[in-house]
């Protein structure tokens, strides 16, 4: 008997097959660059559909000696390239946080994904467009919830790293100051900020100090890298993307003089500024 | 049961419509085919797959009608090699 699939796989496994035939005719036009290419494939499927006790839908091919079963017609058709751009959710949108590290449960983030919200970034879009009390009431999921995940799940800057990988520095919030402090020794070239959700669309983030922009050498969704050579201290302003700007003091005297020298152990992607 | 992946049983129906070319001959540029189809799923390497041939010789004795059907069309296109 043959596999039983949730839809979206078996409509996977389909299109795998097609992108296969369309890798091999690639390949094939090397020598014969005129050749017979696939346009639009249809397809009519006789299948079973059931559903599981976590509400997946999950389909079943018919065998010939079956009845009963349902038809299902898909159809494929090949696109361009613009219209993929168009229509293909920005990587950071993929890589936002999921519902689930924003501390909603399973059963609220399923909820939620009835209405096409399957992270934060989806979700923070559909609230901006219409309101966290209507998407309560369409999703049922509680609106305190949703503020909190929304919350939760903002753009933020968790610690600076200074020197060696190993050595988070914990940003110095006092308590009598609104201005954490990040502590700095003198002649440090680079200073990485990690946190979530620090990019958007591709976007390099805005670094200020004293007002003066400072150049990114690099930056992704979790961590900017700064370039702090020959600055002195100052006031450290980063403009997240959802416009908040967080602000620390930054101090060169304080920091210990036999902290190794910054290495660049990364192998996290990144997008060089 | 089929276990020939789809891509392979497409693949040799489109090199089926393929035939050598001269000049100032007639050639087809553009065909659509309906045909049954016997479409299974299953796991290989881990991955499901989908795999799809034409049906056995029992759907010509009309004892059993054929379970899944294809349409497709294609064309003649002028396609860019991959470069190896």
């Amino acid at each position: 008997m043959t596999a039983a699939a949730p839809i979206e796989d078996f409509l996977e496994a389909i299109t795998a097959q097609l992108d296969k035939t369309q890798d091999s005719l690639r390949l094939k036009a090397v020598n014969r660059p005129l050749t017979f290419a696939l346009k639009d494939f249809h397809i009519d499927l006789s299948v079973f559909v059931e559903m599981d006790r976590d509400g997946l839908v999950r389909l079943r091919p018919s065998g010939p000696n079956e009845s009963g079963a349902s038809l299902m017609k898909v159809g494929f058709t090949t696109i361009t390239r613009p219209m993929i751009e168009e229509n293909t959710i920005a990587m950071e949108l993929a890589q936002s946080p999921s519902l689930e590290e924003a501390g909603l449960a399973p059963e609220e983030s399923k909820q939620l994904e009835r209405l096409g919200v399957r992270n934060m970034a989806q979700l923070e879009r559909l609230s901006s467009r219409t309101d966290e009390n209507s998407v309560s009431r369409f999703s049922g999921v509680d609106v305190g919830r949703l503020r909190q995940a929304l919350q939760v799940g903002r753009p933020r800057i968790d610690y600076v790293q200074i020197g060696s990988r190993n050595r988070q520095t914990p940003i110095n919030r006092h308590r009598d100051s609104e201005t954490p402090t990040v502590s700095m020794r003198p002649g440090q070239s680079r200073l990485r900020l990690r946190g979530s959700r620090l990019s958007d669309r591709g976007q390099s983030p805005i670094v200020r100090l004293d007002g003066t922009d400072l150049p990114i050498s690099a930056f992704s969704q979790s961590h900017i890298d700064i370039d702090v050579s020959n600055v002195t201290d100052g006031l450290l302003e980063i403009e997240l993307p959802d416009g908040v700007v967080e602000a620390f003091a930054l101090d060169t005297e304080q920091a210990p003089q036999s902290e190794s020298d910054w290495s660049e152990p990364s192998n996290e992607e990144g997008i060089d500024a | 049961m089929s276990r020939t992946e789809l891509a392979i049983t497409l693949n040799d129906m489109l090199a089926a419509l393929d035939g050598s070319i001269s000049l100032g001959e007639l050639v087809t540029t553009e065909a659509e085919i309906e045909a049954a189809l016997e479409i299974s799923f299953g796991y290989r390497d881990g991955e499901l797959t989908a795999f799809g041939a034409p049906p056995s010789s029992r759907f010509e004795t009309g004892i059993q009608n054929p379970v899944h059907k294809m349409q497709l069309r294609a064309a003649m296109t002028q396609l860019e090699g991959e470069d190896w």
